[in-house]
């Protein structure tokens, strides 16, 4: 139990007023009497030489106090106010990895607010808590809160909030600063900023600097509303130092602004009728969904349009759009797809040049389109309806037949009745015919993804495959979450070989392409599913986790079941392939393509790592024999709630 | 053609195909039969990139004794992947097509190095292919399935040599003519996998 300062018991043999006044103090770890005034002057002089610290005396610490420092009975501070309006936005959770610079609000969080809704998440890294606040949304549809230093702190969280943007997903950042130069102490002119912002500002939303607490109330609510109209994205609130710690009149006055989230934009109504059109009188269309579903529900409106229709969904796995065995999901063969199609409709597709084109990235690049030229292309995005400029995650411009700005999700109702409204008398018969098609075609590509697997089934290291198809034996059936996703054949097996049916099951990429976005992503998500009994997993990357592991702590510290299984591949194998490819144009040789890439001598003992942050860990695991066994053990200690970890060497592929 | 794009679609078409290839062998072909065939090559042009008797140069592959299958070939001429232009039936027919095919296969292939699986073994590691195509040439995301069971010699040497897609090409500098047999050699060594009643955890 932690002591408090104001216990009798400890209280310190001066007046509270004295003790506070004295701020050279700040550090002193004990308080002794005044035996001998001269003796402990002289043994602080001998100190000061040293350089040590010197012992506290009373006498030096009599001089009276210059000002008040403790908030009066008729007032309260700047942030319990602001605490006041946070708690208006009903964040769960705010993550921070301490820094003075919103030591207010920090302790108005805990204090004021009770250290609930929202509870203080300890991060050890800024990157870890907006990445644990990307994972959190993707599970719950809910944005976190996140505190840093305007200056320190923002530069670590930077990449996190990077890929956030691109993966338009809100992140409610909270950033301390002190504006004021003739108050700063030492460190606050390191971390103090004139727009701390800016360095975030073209991969935000909105931000704001407010210069007063009805300022600060008025953005803060703002800010929540614009992260979550779609297209979502992070937001930031710089929050003065001395806003934060000022006394203020307890007296009423400052309200707290009524939140009213706007309804997404719903695509023109004439446009979505030529779309349906379309659609009905094509004789292969083919519908493409990326950052389709905000929402559990857009995976049901994308059911029940393909079913319709009888068409394939390519789900390109931004969102959890389709479930991976219904009959008409193509995703594992949408190449061949997109070349059969004649009609093509692209639900918030943030690439749809690669989906239609293809890319040779050889010395000399060159391009191919996949599609057919005659078939038409159609778009629902709300990529028409925001853009911004320097970073290029807009990609290439694809030339298209119909654009539809609006949200995806919000326009397949209208969409679906226009298609059912305008589908001739028969219509459904020919789209049955279709269907039967499209069926026989997943089954025998899911038919081949089996026996690919079983390909080197008992090889060491492990087999991506098998590795997946172990796990997927120990959770089929659980109410299982799979936290993670990757740029990696660890991440795409299940994909191919587990039944993904609910909204949760599948939580996307990373957005920006960031490594370091997947261990504290899965951690933010499986604090999502704690409160709904749900089995948080994650296919681990090595390189990945070294990023910041530390999040595996925060796992620990607040007991968030999480199982991560580590596919450790021992190096950056997508840079090792890039690195061979300029070995190779350049006629050296490729055995060198390694250097740089690879994570060995010494091979990384993660069990050893991670139990060092708390965790219960099985491995390094190299059999596939072992692999069943171990992952059973886990998912007890899972299932108590906390957090595991199997470490498995795997295969490359 | 038809019949033996049926085939291929079947799933059976290798065995059906090579069968009747050995029917069809060199020895069974009447000489005049290979001289059109070689006859329709040239005219064609095709000597001009795959060498007087298809044996490859730098400009196009091997195609004499290359082991694919005549529904393959004829297929890849008909729409090509790469430089090579198509050629429409009213260029050339498939009966021309299917002579030229059994003319190509009467040819004597180039000197194929004898391969060593263990060598291969090392090579693989060592230049990168395990990287997209895992440990035991299984393939995944990257690159697809080697073995067992590879492709034809010289189209695999052909493909190492000047990839279609995005895997880096290995010039004569990088990967001598035997290193390619070795690695070939590792590849074909790779043992089938059991059945997939055999392992209950890919049950669907």
């Amino acid at each position: 139990m932690l002591k408090r300062p104001n216990d009798d018991s400890e209280k310190p043999s001066l007046p509270r007023r004295e003790f506070l006044a004295g701020s050279t103090l700040a550090g002193a770890a004990a308080l002794i009497a005044p035996a001998g005034t001269a003796q402990a002057q002289a043994g602080n002089e001998t100190a000061r030489q040293r350089g040590t610290t010197p012992i506290m005396t009373a006498e030096a610490e009599a001089a009276p106090p210059g000002e008040v420092q403790v908030i009066g009975a008729d007032e309260r501070s700047g942030s319990d106010y602001m605490v006041d309006v946070i708690k208006s936005l009903d964040f769960d959770y705010i993550c921070a990895n301490p820094g003075s610079s919103f030591r207010g609000l920090h302790e108005s969080i805990i204090n004021y607010g009770g250290n609930e809704s929202p509870e203080l998440i300890t991060c050890l890294h800024e990157e870890s808590s907006v990445a644990m606040a990307h994972g959190y949304f993707k599970a719950e549809g809910k944005p976190l809160a996140v505190m840093a230093h305007g200056t320190v702190g923002l530069q670590h969280a930077s990449m996190a909030i990077y890929n956030a943007w691109c993966d338009r997903v809100p992140v409610y950042l909270l950033l301390g600063n002190h504006m004021d130069a003739a108050m700063r102490r030492s460190a606050e002119w390191y971390h103090g900023v004139q727009d701390a912002a800016d360095m975030v500002r073209d991969y935000t939303k909105w931000d704001d600097t407010p210069w007063s607490l009805t300022h600060f109330a008025e953005s803060a609510v703002r800010a929540y509303k614009i992260a979550m109209t779609p297209p979502m994205a992070p937001v930031v609130l710089v929050l003065d130092g001395h806003l934060q710690e000022a006394p203020i009149d307890k007296s009423p006055g400052l309200a707290v602004p009524k939140l009213t989230i706007p309804s997404p934009p719903q695509g023109d109504s004439a446009a979505v009728e030529a779309a349906a059109q379309m659609l009905i009188e094509a004789e292969n269309p083919v519908i493409v969904a990326d950052r389709l579903a905000r929402t559990p529900a857009g995976m049901s409106l994308l059911i029940e349009l393909a079913e319709y229709l009888q068409a394939a969904v390519i789900d390109q796995g931004s969102r959890m759009n389709f479930p991976s065995r219904h009959a008409l999901n193509h995703s594992q063969r949408a190449a061949a797809a997109i070349a059969e199609a004649d009609v093509i409709l692209g639900l918030e597709v943030t690439d749809f040049w690669a989906t239609v084109n293809t890319l040779r990235d050889q010395l000399h690049r060159s391009v191919r389109r996949i599609a057919q030229p005659s078939a038409k292309l159609v778009t629902i995005t709300t990529g028409d309806l925001y853009i911004r400029a320097n970073y290029q995650d807009f990609r290439r411009m694809q030339e298209v037949d119909l654009a539809i700005a609006a949200d995806g999700e919000a326009t397949l109702p209208a969409l679906i009745e226009a298609v059912k409204r305008l589908t001739p008398r028969g219509g459904q018969r020919l789209f049955a015919a279709r269907g039967s098609r499209l069926a026989e075609q997943s089954k025998a590509v899911a038919e081949n993804a089996r026996i690919a697997a079983s390909y080197a089934w008992d090889a060491s290291p492990v087999s991506t495959a098998r590795l997946c198809a172990e796990i997927w034996a120990q959770i089929r059936n659980e109410d299982w979450s799979l936290v993670s996703s990757y740029y990696s054949d660890g991440g795409a097996w299940p994909r191919k070989l587990w039944d993904f049916s609910k909204s949760y099951q599948w939580l996307g990429h990373a957005g920006g392409g960031g490594i370091g976005y997947g261990a504290p992503a899965s951690v933010g998500a499986a604090l999502a599913n704690r409160k709904h009994g749900r089995l948080s997993l994650a296919i681990q990357t090595d390189g990945d986790l070294m990023y910041a592991p530390g999040v595996l702590w925060t796992a620990a510290h607040h007991n968030i079941p999480l199982l991560s299984i580590m596919n450790n591949n021992r190096a950056y194998h997508m840079e090792v392939m890039h690195v061979q490819r300029m070995c190779n144009a350049r006629n050296r040789g490729i055995d060198r393509a390694r250097l740089g890439s690879e994570i060995t001598d010494p091979n990384i003992d993660y069990a050893k790592m991670v139990s060092g942050l708390g965790v219960y860990t099985e491995g390094p695991i190299t059999s596939p024999a072992d692999l069943g066994p171990a992952l059973q053990r886990a998912i007890a200690v899972v299932k108590r709630g906390e957090p595991a970890l199997v470490d498995v060497v795997t295969q490359v592929r | 053609m038809g019949t033996f794009c049926l085939l291929r679609t079947k799933g059976t078409a290798p065995f059906i195909l090579f069968a009747a290839m050995a029917l069809l062998s060199a020895r069974s072909l009447r000489a005049q039969e290979v001289d059109q065939g070689l006859a329709s090559f040239m005219q064609a042009g095709c000597a001009s990139c795959h060498g007087a008797q298809g044996r490859g140069t730098a400009l196009g592959p091997q195609l004499a004794a290359s082991g694919e299958s005549a529904a393959a070939f004829i297929a890849f001429v008909r729409q090509p992947v790469r430089t090579m232009p198509a050629y429409a039936q009213q260029a050339i027919s498939d009966q021309d097509l299917e002579r030229m095919y059994r003319s190509l296969q009467a040819q004597t292939a180039a000197a194929v190095p004898t391969g060593r699986a263990e060598v291969g073994e090392q090579l693989f590691a060592a230049d990168g292919c395990y990287s997209c195509h895992a440990n035991e040439a299984q393939g995944g995301m990257h690159g697809p399935r080697l073995g067992p069971g590879p492709i034809s010699f010289a189209r695999f040497s052909w493909y190492v040599r000047q990839p279609t897609r995005t895997m880096p090409p290995y010039s004569h500098v990088v990967l001598s003519d035997q290193e390619i047999a070795d690695i070939y050699a590792f590849v074909a060594a790779q043992p089938e996998p059991p059945p997939l009643s055999a392992i209950p955890l890919l049950a669907p």
